[in-house]
């Protein structure tokens, strides 16, 4: 059987449905229609219930809304954080930059005080990488090798004087032996008398980054403060190039043996960047 | 799994001992002399290990100290080598958490190679070296590396402990 259309079956679920809705639009009329009649009682409860329900939609209201608040400020603050972060970054940076271009100017100047004083010699410029820890020899590796045109017993020389010779290549870095090293050996002019001599890397001065200053001719006054040069015997070092100042003179009984200790010019534990003589 | 660890710890030592060398043999000296990292760390590598264990290690830090420094294969090698083969041998004798022991084994190490290099590089030069210098330096050089192979220690002995590696290591 049918009613409007509806089965008794669909009619049930129709009533269970509207049900509810019904009682809801009820509440709500009688609600409105006691609020405006003031009933004492009746609407005061209602009152309550709907200033409750609306208190409650306040406060829910102003908990998200402050809650966004809270939430726009954590991220204006993030934002504003981030941003203080990135700028002090780009502070450290340019920090580092001056610190860097400092330290690269001194090197340039280093190098434009060699390219000044040997403006005479065609030279490569390199920077000291790795410095030997060893006890016996005295080298160290530059960054420049066959490639840059630098060779194998070519003179090393810093702004102030003779610094090495060029004792291994590789294509783009050079191990440098320094006047200190007890095998090397350089022949040098001591000029106010016009001889030669020699000076020689020594074991026991190489702690104290000093050199020995050997063959003084006989009859030979040598004076104590005086500046030696390279003489250009023996190919590697080409002639005129400063190595030291003469310390001090140890004379012995027979006048052959008679040695003198040399202050080099070049502050071989300190340098940074050298001049490689290629021609 | 703890011998898998305690050679990333052993290998993770040469590699930064090898950039504490070069940063000090670049700005660092005293008396004219450089710590020696490389040796101190194998030192106590050798403490730590069996003599097989260590040649292995004395080999790896040899042959990369010749190639970063030296350029070629030396005697370096060769000293290295005896100073851990004498030190692994050595410190069986020894505990090795004594803080003595590790100011014995930094002198032993250091004379060992101070002694070696001076031999090898006469015979290599054919040249007669002072010997009290070489006295002088093994001297300052021991002194340095006590000081270095003493707080090397104390933090990789901590390190060990606390993984329950130096413990376990010889059982």
């Amino acid at each position: 059987m049918s009613y409007l259309g509806l089965t008794k079956k669909s009619r049930k679920i129709k009533k269970k449905k509207t049900g509810p809705i019904l009682w809801v639009i009820i509440v709500i009329i009688l609600a409105v229609f006691f609020n405006k009649v003031k009933i004492p009682g009746v609407s005061k409860l209602v009152g309550s219930i709907t200033n409750g329900i609306n208190n409650v939609g306040v406060t829910i209201k102003g908990i998200s809304t402050e809650g966004f608040k809270y939430f726009g400020s954590v991220k204006k603050l993030k934002n504003e954080n981030d941003k203080l972060e990135k700028e002090i970054g780009d502070l450290k940076y340019k920090l580092l930059e001056i610190n860097t271009l400092g330290t690269d100017n001194e090197n340039l100047r280093a190098k434009l005080g060699i390219k000044e004083r040997y403006n005479h010699f065609t030279l490569v410029y390199a920077d000291i990488i790795i410095r030997n820890y060893d006890n016996y020899i005295d080298t160290f590796i530059i960054n420049k090798g066959t490639e840059d045109g630098v060779k194998t017993k070519q003179a090393v020389i810093t702004e102030d004087g003779l610094l090495g010779y060029i004792a291994e290549t590789e294509a783009n870095t050079s191990k440098v032996v320094t006047i200190l090293d007890p095998n090397v050996s350089v022949g040098v002019e001591i000029a106010s008398v016009n001889k030669n001599a020699l000076i020689k890397g020594d074991f026991k001065l190489k702690a104290e980054g000093k050199l020995k200053l050997t063959y003084i001719p006989i009859d030979t006054e040598v004076s104590v403060s005086e500046t030696i040069y390279t003489s250009g015997i023996g190919g590697i070092y080409p002639k005129g190039i400063p190595v030291g100042i003469i310390e001090k003179v140890i004379n012995k009984k027979n006048e052959i043996d008679r040695y003198g200790i040399i202050e080099p010019l070049v502050d071989i534990g300190n340098i940074k960047s050298v001049g490689i003589i290629i021609n | 799994m703890k011998k898998t660890w305690k050679s990333i710890l052993m290998l993770l030592m040469i590699f930064v001992a090898f950039i504490l060398q070069i940063i000090m043999s670049n700005n660092f000296k005293l008396f004219g002399m450089t710590p020696n990292i490389l040796l101190v760390t194998l030192i106590i590598i050798s403490m730590w290990s069996e003599p097989h264990t260590s040649f292995i290690i004395s080999l790896l830090i040899g042959v990369l100290a010749e190639l970063i420094f030296n350029y070629d294969i030396g005697t370096t090698i060769l000293s290295y080598i005896l100073v851990s083969f004498c030190i692994s041998s050595i410190s069986k004798k020894y505990r090795r958490e004594s803080k003595t022991a590790v100011v014995y084994m930094s002198v032993v190490g250091t004379s060992i190679f101070l002694i070696s290099e001076y031999v090898l590089y006469m015979l290599e030069y054919k040249k007669l070296l002072n010997v009290i210098v070489m006295i002088e330096n093994l001297v300052v050089q021991s002194l340095l590396n006590i000081v270095i192979s003493y707080v090397l220690y104390r933090i990789f002995e901590k390190q060990m402990q606390e993984n329950e590696i130096i413990m376990d290591y010889r059982k």
